[in-house]
């Protein structure tokens, strides 16, 4: 059993409740059920045979977005979304619901979450893929097919603006939301593949990504499976500090603030540099959400909850947009940018710094 | 078992807030302690007056019912252990009313002990109580355990803070008791009685607590021992020089290592730190840091560190409140931490004695790797035991050495539980400690509780040992293989 792995893990668990107080969705649900350590526990009777896996276990598991504040509060040290993500890959034959399998399906036979791409993902932006480049943008899914493009052209349109020696890919999605799901390994092995052999094709040494699940996927999960050690990964955020000064912008944004992506943050610890690209616009009416950083509360997109249980994520979403006081949320991520526009006026940081430079 | 009568009742005023579902009564299962048994419902009151039906409902069932705030107890308090109903109070968290103007507070009993002191600090007043737990125990749980944390010393317990109660009797009555005046001479201390009583005496809907302003100004001092022994004669000595710091915390070479191996922190790893919270004013403090070092010297301090800066005595502290979920990174993947031996009380003097007496009993039991810790200002440790769970062998070894540490407790004229309380894993050693008290304890319970519905089975009631119902993967080879 997939779990058998996670044992020392879960028995590493105190039951402090650390994480508990600190978990966006049970601060949502007020259950200790769908709380960290609840899920941690579920994992255990799934493991020890004591609980039997029905609709309230999966519930509970598929009750999370993967944002990490858990393993972040964690004194024990406990890896929980491992946990977690080991015991979904069991609940995942069985109790995964009809949403879920559509996504898996699409990205099995079509290559990604949307279905088939109409006409290349790159072709939006008209930059056109290349061998050779020094860097490729890698686009993620969720630009391609749901934030009306809008983060890509931007980045694009920066990279251009830039100079920058860099190609756009024929991608597929980089398996994330089938990680997230507990799909079949060899689902997710086949997205790398496929990815991997464009970026091959293309010859670069560095990839950079909009999209902060697709980076983790590519620097966390890939390394596990193929040997990409010579190739170097960052999110765009990072490839773009220290490239850009304040006489590259105009003056002045409308009141925004900016919302740290789980990923991005937590897992990477890139919380200073969207903020110093932020600030380099003079006179950026900009101010902090009070859950800000390492302690950022997800959007509640993540983790394919969106899928499973969407009124959740709709209140994930309500929370922190409660936090944000009427401003522009700015982030780094489709997934929480797409989520938040749904409840707010949201941009990503491509966006705002493309309106903003002078052209 | 409940009756599906009285389930269709719950459901009929609690809607989707009473739940029967597998993975929910497993999860509330389980507290921080060594014990797991299922529940057969969980119910999430809003109100007071859904806890008096909940709790009438019961009674009239012989249902049991075991309340919950987050389920971070230690021996047991919150485990479910003769099934029935656990009873979450995740949804009665209000802050009802801060009066800073009569020193009170009152709020529901879901709110969390930090979030209770960062609405009070607007203030400029908190709620000195302040458990190593202090990010997750509800005022609800410290109540019924009478937690106090680590400056007890200078401030005292939940138990000098609680001024009124509003309780759910076992019979399904609502009861006011203490006053919400500062002094109260008017009968029976009833409000007290419910303090520490675990769940066991009724159930408790709202609280109002007596509140302090906040310290002017405070400084901790790191002292580092290569010595246990000495570490503790100089907390005796700056007790006797005589000087009240807000807190003094204890430290043994396990506890900082595994503190260190969890978080940035740069606590030395050696025998023994003292770690000393001072409080006044600048002068007030600069005099007794003085008197802190020359003590610390005196005994052979190898380290002493210093700090006023908030960032600094933040790290400090937060890195001491998670000594306890820490220990498990000790020997990652080995041995594990368990709870038992988790607190225990003593004449202040009697701390060397007891940290060497701990010490010397862990070398007879192998099986056992043993932290040693606590609020040792006050005569307060906590221990913890580094065990392989998996082991047979392990639980055996571990057994027998607690009960020699509390005997030791006891010979040394200490209490077996000092702020975690007694639940199960303590029951047996609290029994030999009050012998003369234990019936007279019975009786009140039977009064009280006449059909045994409120958290039965724990405290006075416990008569079995401690390692039953395990929540371990372990075979111990007993009737349920627990």
């Amino acid at each position: 059993m997939v779990l058998e792995e996670y044992v020392d893990q879960m028995m590493q668990c105190t039951s402090c409740s650390f994480c508990t107080v600190t978990c966006p969705v049970m601060n949502v649900l007020l259950t200790d059920a769908s709380s960290p350590r609840g899920r941690v526990q579920i994992a255990y009777g799934l493991y020890t045979g004591e609980l039997e896996l029905d609709e309230s276990a999966s519930k509970r598991l598929y009750e999370c977005t993967t944002c990490g504040m858990c393993d972040h509060s964690c004194p024990s040290g406990v890896h929980i979304v491992d946990v977690i993500k080991a015991a979904r890959k069991v609940v995942y034959p069985e109790f995964s619901v009809e949403k879920q399998r559509s996504f898996v399906n699409n990205i099995g036979e079509k290559g990604h979450t949307y279905g088939e791409a109409k006409e290349p993902v790159w072709a939006f932006t008209g930059h056109e893929p290349k061998e050779n480049a020094e860097i490729a943008y890698f686009m993620g899914c969720k630009i391609t097919a749901e934030s009306g493009h809008a983060q890509g052209i931007a980045a694009v349109r920066i990279l251009e603006h830039l100079n920058e020696d860099f190609t756009t890919l024929n991608e597929v999605c980089c398996g994330a939301p089938l990680m997230y799901m507990g799909a079949p390994e060899e689902k997710i092995r086949a997205q790398m593949e496929k990815n991997m052999a464009e970026i091959r094709k293309r010859g670069v040494k560095k990839v950079i990504f909009s999209c902060p699940s697709c980076y983790y996927m590519f620097s966390k999960v890939y390394p596990k499976y193929v040997d990409i050690s010579d190739i170097e990964f960052q999110h765009i955020v990072e490839y773009l500090d220290g490239k850009l000064d304040m006489d590259d912008f105009d003056s002045g944004t409308e009141p925004i603030t900016y919302h740290d992506p789980c990923h991005l943050g937590r897992t990477f610890g890139v919380y200073e540099e969207p903020r110093k690209l932020i600030k380099l616009i003079p006179d950026a009416d900009y101010m902090e959400m009070e859950h800000n950083r390492e302690n950022s509360l997800c959007c509640g997109a993540g983790g394919s909850l969106a899928l499973y249980e969407p009124s959740l994520t709709k209140k994930m979403a309500e929370r922190r947009v409660s936090e944000s006081d009427g401003r522009i949320i700015v982030s780094a991520c489709p997934n929480c940018v797409g989520n938040f526009s749904k409840h707010t006026k949201a941009m990503s940081i491509e966006e705002l710094l493309w309106n903003k430079m002078k052209k | 078992m409940i009756p599906s009568e009285m389930l269709e009742e719950l459901r009929s005023f609690l809607g989707d807030r009473v739940s029967t579902a597998p993975a929910d009564t497993y999860v509330f299962g389980f507290d921080a302690s060594i014990h797991h048994h299922k529940a057969e419902a969980v119910v999430f009151p809003e109100s007071t007056e859904e806890v008096q039906r909940i709790v009438k409902l019961c009674n009239k069932y012989k249902v049991p019912i075991t309340p919950r705030g987050s389920g971070s107890a230690l021996a047991g308090q919150a485990v479910p252990i003769k099934g029935g109903i656990v009873m979450s109070f995740k949804r009665m968290n209000r802050i009802k009313e801060v009066k800073v103007e009569d020193l009170q507070v009152i709020v529901e009993p879901g709110v969390i002990n930090d979030q209770l002191n960062a609405e009070l600090k607007k203030y400029g007043f908190f709620f000195p109580p302040s458990p190593g737990s202090g990010k997750v125990a509800t005022i609800g749980g410290m109540v019924a355990m009478n937690a106090s944390g680590m400056r007890a010393l200078k401030y005292g317990a939940t138990r000098d803070y609680v001024m009124a109660l509003e309780v759910v009797t076992p019979t399904g009555e609502i009861a006011h008791f203490g006053t919400h005046t500062i002094k109260d001479a008017s009968s029976y201390q009833m409000a007290k009685l419910m303090v520490g009583s675990e769940g066991t005496l009724g159930i408790i809907t709202e609280i109002t607590l007596r509140i302090e302003p906040l310290p002017k100004d405070t400084s901790i001092v790191l002292a580092a021992f290569e010595d246990a022994r000495m570490a503790g004669q100089t907390i005796s000595d700056i007790i006797a020089y005589p000087l009240i710091p807000a807190s003094v915390e204890f430290m043994d070479r396990v506890c900082l290592q595994s503190v260190v191996n969890s978080r940035a922190v740069d606590f030395p790893v050696v025998d023994a730190v003292v770690m000393i919270e001072l409080e006044g004013t600048e002068e007030e403090i600069k005099e007794d840091l003085k008197k802190v070092e020359q003590i610390a010297k005196k005994n052979g301090a190898v380290d002493i560190r210093v700090s006023s800066d908030p960032a600094k005595k933040s790290e400090w502290l937060e890195a001491r409140k998670a000594v306890l979920p820490s220990m498990s990174q000790y020997a990652r993947g080995k041995m594990f931490m368990v709870s038992l031996a988790d607190d225990m009380s003593l004449p202040i003097s009697k701390i060397p004695d007891a940290v060497y007496g701990f010490h010397e009993i862990e070398k007879r039991h192998p099986h056992v790797v043993l932290g040693v810790y606590g609020h040792a200002g006050d005569g307060n440790l906590h221990t913890i035991f580094l065990i392989d769970p998996r082991e047979k062998e392990a639980w055996e070894d571990a057994e027998k050495m607690v009960e020699e540490m509390y005997d030791l407790v006891i010979e040394l004229g200490g209490t077996v539980s000092g702020e975690h309380g007694i639940g199960i894993t303590k029951a047996p050693f609290m029994r030999k400690e009050k012998k003369d008290s234990i019936e007279l304890m019975k009786r009140i319970k039977r009064a009280l509780d006449p059909n045994d519905i409120m958290n039965p089975g724990k405290n006075v009631e416990w008569d079995d040992g401690i390692l039953v119902d395990l929540r371990y993967p372990v075979n111990l080879g007993g009737e349920d293989g627990a």
